[in-house]
């Protein structure tokens, strides 16, 4: 039972790296980016670049993959998405196709064949008789370090404190003299950075692929509606919840364990439409 | 006496006169071909989408194979040259792509033969339009429930691979004879597909045979959805058991669910065989991403033209060359996988048909396949007449168990499948 509850913290806490990502651009966008999922493989494969081809220490090679990504996330959305003026159908099919850009670019660069990543710590150690994973361990370590510090930025940093009030009004903060436009940058900025985190983190547990993107972003969509659009720890207890069902869920239930994730979401969206913490949010739309 | 000598001269030099005209008349060359051709071989295979890991080194090694044959100087049939043209169509492998693949392949590029992978829908939708266009196709149809649409059906197709469905029946028994005595418990998990749910029934069905037989006791199943990364939630029941679970066997596992077993419950200090039936198409990248550790717990089947005990000098040293000219391009070797044992091996096996027919008319060529010993890359086939899952003409080869030992895959044991 303990190396379940493992499983559950560590991929429950990597769920919330993904998702807070993308519950960052939401709440800024107002609109889901729809390539959050390829930004996690992407920072995967650029992880996979500069830990095996260029030879980089773990730290360093994590570290330049984040910034690499982060900054294409940023002008995708200072060059793109912000023209669209956060019009939902053309930014829907704008993304769609960045999701299908960085897919082709991936399966041209890289093949479609599966490929494993280095881990951060390798082999194993026992805690209270039971055999766990370093791997799973220090990647659950890292995600609570990156989920504290993201935290701690958005609540106590001058900049964490425009995001969050770029994310209540965009207006009013823009009339308070936020750089609302440098602001929704930032924000896609950290938002892909979260997710290059998670990716490296999830795919050298599991694998890396071309295609690995979609389910990280179904994921990521499901946690988001049911802790709540725009809600940062809506996301987080989301998180939890999809974690507990795709690990003891999976364990007790066995295949079927996706229909108590959803049936959950279901129920919750019955009862509270703007999911856990939700407050409505409205499309800026202007077309 | 002279008279007598003359007349023994005359025979002797006359002997030698017919001996001269007749090894002169035997060794005078087949009639040379005079006219030259094309023949087109169609193979519908995922080369884009989660599938093409499969397809796109399917397509390539079968490729370098008829550029092979080309060089050689193509297949000679009558008076007629024939080069081998090779079209690959991409079928995504999903329903809708792959009747556009055979329309395409059938109705437009007007193909002479279809030769392909393993996929049961593929075979299904091929072996219906092919039927209709009279074109021989050489598949491997893997039985699986629903398949016994296709075959009866449809004359000109043929299954060509390791008998699964009779293999399975042995699989685990062989293998524990071959290389793994101590085994006395296993347990399954199967992929929730089609080829997963046969495979389970099935060999529920034959836990009891195996027990009574073989000292085999089946201590757990279970199915994970097709979608499932993390094999944590079967794995730590597996470790849970009263009774210890001596072998894992992954029923329709691909080879991201086979990494994740082997890695999953060496972490767990499982450390039991883990085997499964698909092959791997590179040994190398299961290794980074199953673990070094893990990996060599891995039993699958597989066995290269260059390691199998049945294969000719001829198979082999064809074999051989495709390997070099895969090394040659891509820098690393080409390891067993799907790549050589279904597209390219099907294409060999066409070519045997083609020249014991000596035609390339369907009528001949589905004969000679009915008929004659068919030699490929894995051996040689008959036609045996099995029936599985209504499929009548089943042309197979010996299934191959290999073991990862260390970086490379070698093969432990080779079996017949065909009920006899």
């Amino acid at each position: 039972m303990f190396d379940i509850f493992i499983f559950w913290i560590t991929l429950s806490l990597n769920y919330v790296l993904l998702a807070t990502g993308l519950t960052l651009t939401v709440s800024v966008m107002r609109v889901v980016n729809l390539a959050h999922g390829n930004f996690y493989m992407a920072g995967a494969y650029a992880f996979l670049v500069f830990s095996e081809r260029a030879g980089l220490p773990y730290g360093l090679a994590l570290l330049l993959s984040v910034l690499l990504v982060g900054a294409l996330g940023m002008l995708v959305e200072a060059k793109l998405y912000r023209r669209l003026g956060g019009r939902i159908e053309p930014s829907i099919i704008c993304m769609s196709g960045m999701l299908l850009v960085l897919e082709g670019l991936a399966v041209l660069l890289f093949g479609p064949d599966i490929r494993g990543l280095p881990a951060m710590l390798k082999g194993t150690t026992t805690i209270g008789g039971t055999v766990v994973s370093m791997e799973r361990l220090s990647v659950a370590a890292l995600a609570l370090v990156v989920i504290a510090g993201l935290f701690c930025f958005l609540k106590y940093s001058r900049l964490g404190r425009s995001i969050r009030a770029t994310a209540q009004d965009r207006e009013a903060a823009s009339l308070m003299g936020v750089n609302v436009n440098l602001i929704s940058s930032l924000s896609m900025g950290i938002g892909t950075a979260m997710a290059v985190i998670a990716g490296i983190q999830i795919t050298a547990v599991y694998h890396l692929s071309p295609y690995v993107g979609i389910s990280a972003l179904c994921t990521s969509i499901l946690i988001i509606t049911m802790g709540g659009m725009g809600s940062i720890v809506g996301a987080f207890i989301a998180a939890f919840i999809i974690g507990l069902s795709d690990s003891f869920g999976a364990s007790f239930i066995g295949r079927y364990h996706h229909l108590l994730s959803f049936g959950t979401v279901m129920i919750i969206l019955l009862f509270k439409p703007t999911g856990l913490l939700g407050t409505t949010v409205e499309a800026k739309g202007k077309g | 006496m002279n008279a007598k000598r003359s007349i023994y001269g005359i025979c002797l030099v006359f002997a030698l006169v017919i001996m001269v005209f007749t090894t002169a008349w035997a060794a005078e060359p087949a009639k040379k071909a005079t006219k030259t051709g094309v023949l087109k071989i169609g193979a519908s295979l995922p080369l884009s989408g989660p599938m093409s890991p499969w397809g796109i080194p399917e397509a390539e090694v079968t490729s370098i194979y008829a550029d092979l044959l080309n060089k050689d100087g193509g297949l000679t049939v009558g008076d007629t040259t024939y080069k081998i043209e090779f079209i690959v169509s991409d079928d995504k492998a999903s329903p809708d792509g792959i009747k556009a693949s055979a329309d395409r392949l059938i109705n437009t590029e007007k193909v002479n033969a279809m030769v392909g992978g393993w996929m049961p829908p593929i075979a299904t939708i091929i072996g219906r339009d092919a039927t209709t266009a009279n074109i021989p196709v050489l598949h491997m149809v893997r039985e699986a429930k629903g398949i016994e649409v296709v075959s009866p059906k449809y004359p000109v197709m043929f299954d060509l691979g390791w008998a699964q469905i009779e293999g399975i029946k042995v699989y685990i028994p062989k293998l524990k004879a071959a290389a793994l005595p101590n085994v006395k418990t296993y347990a399954l998990i199967s992929k929730d597909d089609t080829l997963g749910r046969t495979m389970l029934e099935q060999i529920k069905g034959l836990s009891q045979e195996w027990q009574t037989k073989y000292g085999l006791e089946m201590v757990y199943n279970d199915m994970f959805p097709i979608t499932a990364q993390d094999m944590t939630p079967w794995l730590s029941k597996i470790a849970a058991l009263p009774k210890k679970a001596d072998l894992i066997f992954a029923c329709s596992a691909t080879v991201p669910n086979l990494a994740m077993i082997a890695k999953q419950s060496y972490e767990m200090g499982l450390k039991v065989p883990v085997v499964t039936v698909p092959n791997l198409t590179d040994v190398d990248e299961f290794i980074k991403i199953a673990g070094y550790e893990g990996a060599q717990y891995v039993y699958t089947s597989g066995c290269a033209p260059w390691d199998s005990p049945k294969t000719s000098p001829k198979f082999k040293e064809m074999a051989n060359r495709i390997r070099k000219a895969w090394k040659d391009k891509h820098g690393k070797d080409l390891t067993f996988g799907d790549s050589f044992a279904w597209c390219c091996n099907h294409l060999a096996a066409y070519v045997s048909a083609v020249k014991l027919a000596n035609s390339v008319k369907t009528e001949d060529i589905v004969r000679a396949l009915e008929s004659k010993p068919i030699e490929h890359f894995y051996g040689t086939s008959v036609a045996s007449g099995d029936k599985t899952y209504g499929i009548k003409r089943m042309l197979t080869y010996d299934a191959s168990i290999a073991k990862i030992t260390g970086r490379e895959q070698k093969p432990v044991v080779t079996f017949p499948t065909t009920v006899p």
